[in-house]
């Protein structure tokens, strides 16, 4: 069986003159169009699980299909059924409560011949795929894959049959996977945007490679989270694009000394004008999402939550203006371009492995939070905590950037290094939404004079203090596993760099 | 012939292409042949080595059938012909992997009208165009194991020749593709379609303008083709690799 993808100026009429030329006639089969839209997880959990889920529409029927052959491994719901058991659970335990949003709409006709000649029976499938991305406009993207197969004695004259039109007609070989085809040719990642092998760092890439890699990966990142974000189909969009600017931001830090001065600061500026307006709208969700949490600790104190919660939505639908006008201003994709691109200079240094730079970058990220430890976690004041988290977060991403060249060992301390981030992340959440709900209290609280309005606040101001208490002493019990954790990182990218590399273990 | 963007030569002028040493590379052929067309070539002719060693030797066959291209034997396609058609001894024979099994694989893709058009196939051609008599040899004129390369002189031309005298001697088999006046005859090597082996990882071919009254001219075209798709297309149809020497069929 062979798979070609028809380009444009070769359809359905070309494809049967050629058939003609070619010297086989062609009967008509069969003929079918259907419509789907297909869903899965912001992070792709049912891709993950080698899953797609399609819908036909309201009172149509749902499928799962084999992302890899596109076979139906199970159908339910339609005019009324009800959900078949096993696969609502399969389902239910794969997206593990996460919200399904729509991914793309796919319409596609399907259409078959059987060809005959030169002695055998050929059979052709056509199927012409139209993808739109969800949301409006009226982008569309046409994938059509010709299949050429035949029975166990025509299976060599349906090779010769496919070569013939793919040489002589310009076909060519199709990938396989139409349905990633298709969303890469609309503009979109697949779902959960898993980074293509062709951006990931490789052990053997010099400094200069690994950089290339390291910001089009985050381009990537931020193209493929853009659609979602200005749809507000899941607020991890937003967090996944805001995170690939702030990586960004760290590896132009990294990779200082290397990128022409002004075109760095140049990236800068734009990274900032995107992250503040990201953060605006982040920080809002974060805090709502906290504040819906906290709300059964305050049950019939908060009498004011739904205001409460009025008010802060009408603020990120605001935030969240600005935001899109932004992702649809022009300067938003000429970032994501310039990316894809960044100058380097002294081509030296870029010359050198990059397992020996990034492990000294990693080593160096390393010293700055070794020297903070040496510290009593008590003595640390919330600022220096927020520094502290900063840091971790650098050293984090160098060793992400580099993780694949370095193998498993960093990767496993990254996990153990997000402990830490994320201990100080949930302190600086509540430090933060502490200071959020003072700044309402005296907006709205103090001025109203509305008693409701001042208890719901306070309460609210009460989980938040007790909750920065809760995760600083999280954090103090943790800092005593720190620099064990810190001489580990040491080891595993010391042993990893290069031999005769004096300063990769920093 | 795919869409022409040079002019074809007017006034009973003619351009043809010439094209050699295709070995069964249908993904090749499928270039050459457009590009020939994109270079306002009205006719194309195939200077031998239609099949052996590529993994399209049926797709190759039957497009030049189809097309009426004309066309002489090589010396790879007498050897595919030479194997026989016995289908359970080309098997044991391509099985075994040695010098011939190449040969007989492509011998066993070969359906009877494609057997049959490859054994009609005449070793060598002569033709006129636009007035000047063109000779298409594979190897040289003395037979298709025989190799013209640019360094040949004028003495050996004339001994190749055997008192023959083309105005146009076209030929393939070394795949070094050159054109050059040697003693009053232009001689046109072809290269290669489907294996060149010279350096240049393109494909080539030649093309041969014949006016009335004036000298004929050649020139060597180099295209492009997909070989990472060529060599798929041997692993996954099972080609046995051709003899080790390294040496041009």
């Amino acid at each position: 069986m062979s798979e070609l993808l028809l380009g444009r100026g070769f359809g359905e009429a070309q494809l049967l003159a050629a058939l003609g030329v070619a010297g086989y006639e062609v009967q008509p089969e069969t003929r079918a169009e259907d419509a789907w839209t297909y869903l899965d997880t912001q992070d792709g959990a049912l891709l993950g699980a080698g899953l797609r889920l399609r819908s036909a529409g309201a009172g149509g029927a749902w499928q799962l299909v084999a992302a890899d052959a596109g076979a139906v491994v199970g159908e339910f719901g339609g005019d009324g059924l009800p959900l078949d058991g096993g696969l609502a659970e399969r389902l239910q335990e794969i997206a593990g409560g996460r919200l399904l949003v729509p991914v793309v709409h796919a319409r596609r006709l399907a259409q078959t011949w059987t060809a005959v000649g030169h002695g055998a029976t050929v059979r052709l499938a056509l199927e012409e795929w139209a993808f739109h991305p969800p949301g409006p406009g009226r982008r569309q993207a046409r994938v059509r894959v010709l299949t050429v197969s035949g029975d166990e004695g025509a299976a060599r004259e349906a090779g010769i049959l496919a070569t013939t039109l793919r040489d002589l007609h310009g076909l060519r070989v199709a990938p396989g996977d139409h349905f990633s085809a298709g969303l890469a040719r609309v503009g979109l990642a697949s779902p959960g945007a898993p980074t293509p092998d062709a951006l990931k760092v490789a052990a053997g890439d010099s400094l200069g490679t690994a950089a290339g890699k390291i910001f089009a990966r985050q381009a990537f990142k931020m193209a493929a989270n853009a659609a979602g974000t200005r749809a507000d189909l899941d607020p991890e969009y937003l967090h996944d694009l805001r995170v690939a600017t702030r990586r960004t931001r760290a590896a132009l830090r990294l990779y200082r000394g290397l990128i022409p001065v002004r075109r760095a600061a140049a990236l800068q500026r734009e990274l900032s004008w995107l992250g503040r307006l990201l953060g605006e709208v982040r920080d809002l969700d974060v805090f709502l999402a906290r504040l819906a949490a906290h709300l059964p600790r305050v049950q019939g104190v908060a009498t004011a939550a739904d205001r409460l919660f009025a008010r802060l939505l009408e603020r990120r639908a605001a935030a969240r203006h600005n935001l899109v006008t932004a992702l649809d201003d022009p300067r938003f994709p000429a970032l994501v371009g310039a990316l894809g691109a960044v100058p380097l200079k002294r081509l030296r240094v870029l010359r050198e492995p990059a397992g020996v730079i990034g492990g000294q970058w990693i080593a160096a990220a390393a010293k700055r939070i070794r020297r903070v430890g040496e510290r009593p976690a008590a003595e640390l004041r919330p600022e220096e905590l927020h520094r502290l988290r900063i840091r971790f977060k650098r050293l984090r991403y160098a060793c992400e950037f580099f993780a694949e060249a370095f193998g498993d060992e960093v990767e496993e301390t990254i996990r153990t290094l997000v402990e830490f981030q994320d201990t100080l992340g949930r302190h600086q959440d509540a430090v933060v939404a502490r200071v959020a709900l003072e700044r309402l209290v005296a907006e709205v609280g103090v001025g109203s004079g509305d008693p409701a309005w001042l208890l719901t606040l306070g309460a609210l101001l009460q989980v938040e203090r007790e909750e920065a208490s809760r995760e600083r002493a999280a954090f103090v019990e943790a800092w005593a596993r720190l620099p064990k954790r810190l001489r580990r990182l040491r080891r595993s990218v010391a042993a990893t760099a290069p031999a005769g590399d004096p300063d990769a273990s920093g | 012939m795919s869409r022409a963007t040079t002019p074809s030569p007017g006034g009973g002028a003619t351009r043809v292409a010439f094209l050699s040493d295709v070995h069964a590379n249908f993904t090749a052929l499928a270039a050459a042949l457009a590009s020939a067309g994109r270079h306002g070539c009205g006719r194309a002719v195939v200077a031998g080595d239609v099949v052996g060693g590529g993994p399209h030797p049926v797709e190759v066959i039957r497009l030049l059938s189809r097309r009426r291209v004309p066309a002489i034997t090589g010396n790879l396609d007498r050897k595919v012909l030479a194997v026989g058609d016995d289908a359970v001894r080309l098997g044991e024979l391509a099985a075994r992997g040695r010098k011939r099994a190449v040969h007989a694989w492509t011998a066993l893709q070969l359906g009877r009208s494609e057997r049959a058009w490859l054994a009609a196939l005449p070793a060598e051609l002569e033709l006129e165009l636009a007035g000047h008599r063109v000779l298409v040899v594979h190897g040289s004129p003395l037979g298709d194991e025989d190799y013209i390369f640019p360094s040949i002189t004028r003495p050996a031309l004339e001994a190749k020749l055997a008192g023959r005298r083309p105005e146009v001697l076209v030929c393939g088999h070394s795949h070094v593709p050159f054109t050059r006046m040697v003693g009053g005859v232009r001689v046109v090597n072809c290269g290669s379609v489907g294996r060149p082996i010279d350096g240049d990882p393109r494909g080539s071919f030649a093309i041969v303008d014949c006016r009335p009254g004036e000298a004929p001219r050649a020139r060597i075209v180099r295209f492009a083709f997909a070989a990472e798709q060529v060599e798929r297309d041997l692993a996954s149809r099972g080609v046995p690799p051709a003899g080790a020497s390294g040496r041009p069929a």
